[in-house]
């Protein structure tokens, strides 16, 4: 739950909903730089010294969400949640028990908070906006698709190694992380392994399936709510086509209200403009993850 | 309740008429009468969006599943007399070519 709010919004809202919430409870801002900050966060992890969630907090909700994923205190974060997922005796601690406490009520408001900021935020867009040549196409230049690949290159030798592991959590996690971020570009590589392993173990195994799919369809929204910001809509069309692809006839997904809003807003915007062929997909990506 | 669904038989297909939004609400409903409708069909399915005034993605994810169930049965799903936004709708997210829009009931039980 935490790393799909920790992927909303670019952490907007962290500062009221998380940051202080976490002063109440460990104190003074801690202004160290985050080189220093990496390395005693490394040593504090060693010894369990429970700080280390704290201090994560304070600095990696200034960090842009597509930026978090790579970023050095992300991972750690990321690698904390697993371990209380995976202990037992750590969920038990006090200090696991104060943690959730101080984010009980975020945590079953941010995805309200979010939804109505998503929603102020695409209003403002659609009214403010006259120069209708920002609706961008959608084509990669030679060196985003370089990059693309060597991204999708690391993400999947990750994912084989936590399928060799059998580490449905990390792998639940890897998975909506490549499906996500590649499901608007057919051309990246590596599609169809990851649809591969996807399928090999969601055919027995209902529970990674629904968290997959919950997790994915966080995702993109996210995508699909940035890029109409952006206003870059023929993107978040094709985000639209993934999604209905991908979850078809599902209604049960989170934020899947909130996605009417969006496109009722961008359809009524497309429609008073004329803009139907202009952002109209010209060749639909082909099916993915429907798993 | 942001739909109203009313299904008459017209030979063997079915022809169910809408009324409202083809939202995630709206779609919860269709696919209950679709999932009762796909399990052992006897016909096609026309959809007479004739007063449907908006339709989302939810409602277009609905119509495409139910028409790759009936599709595997030998039936299909027959979208008729939508308005023309329902129809760009289907056409900006490139769907217009898995399920088939006719102008009128008629068109679309001929087929």
């Amino acid at each position: 739950m935490l790393l799909k709010w920790a992927h909303q919004k670019g952490f907007s809202v962290a500062e009221p909903h998380i940051m202080q919430p976490l002063q109440m409870y460990f104190g003074r801002k801690d202004t160290e730089p985050h080189e220093n900050l990496y390395k005693n966060l490394d040593i504090q992890r060693k010894v369990k010294e429970w700080r280390i969630v704290a201090n994560i907090y304070k600095h990696i909700f200034h960090v842009l969400c597509y930026e978090a994923d790579h970023h050095p205190l992300f991972k750690m974060l990321n690698s904390f949640l697993f371990d209380l997922q995976s202990e037992a005796a750590l969920r038990r601690t006090t200090f696991a028990y104060e943690f959730f406490k101080a984010f009980e009520w975020p945590m079953k408001n941010l995805q309200a908070i979010i939804s109505k900021e998503v929603m102020a935020s695409a209003e403002t867009v659609f009214e403010s906006h006259d120069n209708l040549d920002i609706v961008v196409s959608h084509n990669l230049t030679t060196q985003q698709r370089e990059n693309h690949n060597r991204e999708a290159h690391e993400l999947y030798t990750r994912i084989e190694l936590a399928y060799a592991r059998g580490d449905e959590s990390q792998l639940s996690y890897l998975l909506a992380q490549f499906t996500g971020r590649f499901c608007n570009y057919p051309e990246v590589k590596y599609r169809d392994e990851v649809d591969v392993i996807i399928g090999k173990i969601a055919e027995n195994n209902a529970e990674f399936k629904n968290d997959m799919r919950s997790r994915l369809a966080v995702r993109l929204y996210q995508s699909i709510s940035r890029s109409i910001e952006k206003m870059d809509l023929k993107t978040a069309v094709r985000g639209i086509t993934t999604y209905v692809i991908t979850f078809q006839d599902d209604l049960g997904l989170p934020y899947r209200e909130d996605l009417d809003h969006l496109e009722e807003k961008m359809y009524r915007f497309i429609q008073q403009h004329n803009l139907w062929h202009r952002v109209r997909l010209q060749h639909p990506g082909k099916p993915h993850a429907a798993h | 309740m942001s739909i109203k669904v009313s299904k008459r038989n017209s030979d063997k297909d079915f022809v169910y008429q809408l009324e409202g939004r083809l939202d995630t609400a709206g779609s919860a409903v269709l696919k209950l009468e679709f999932d009762m409708a796909t399990a052992n069909p006897t016909g096609n399915i026309i959809i007479d969006m004739s007063r449907v005034t908006f339709i989302s993605s939810a409602g277009i994810g609905v119509t495409v599943k139910a028409h790759s169930v009936l599709k595997q049965k030998g039936f299909e799903i027959r979208v008729a007399a939508a308005n023309d936004e329902v129809k760009k709708i289907y056409d900006l997210l490139g769907f217009s070519h898995v399920v088939k829009l006719y102008p009128t009931i008629n068109d679309a039980l001929k087929g």
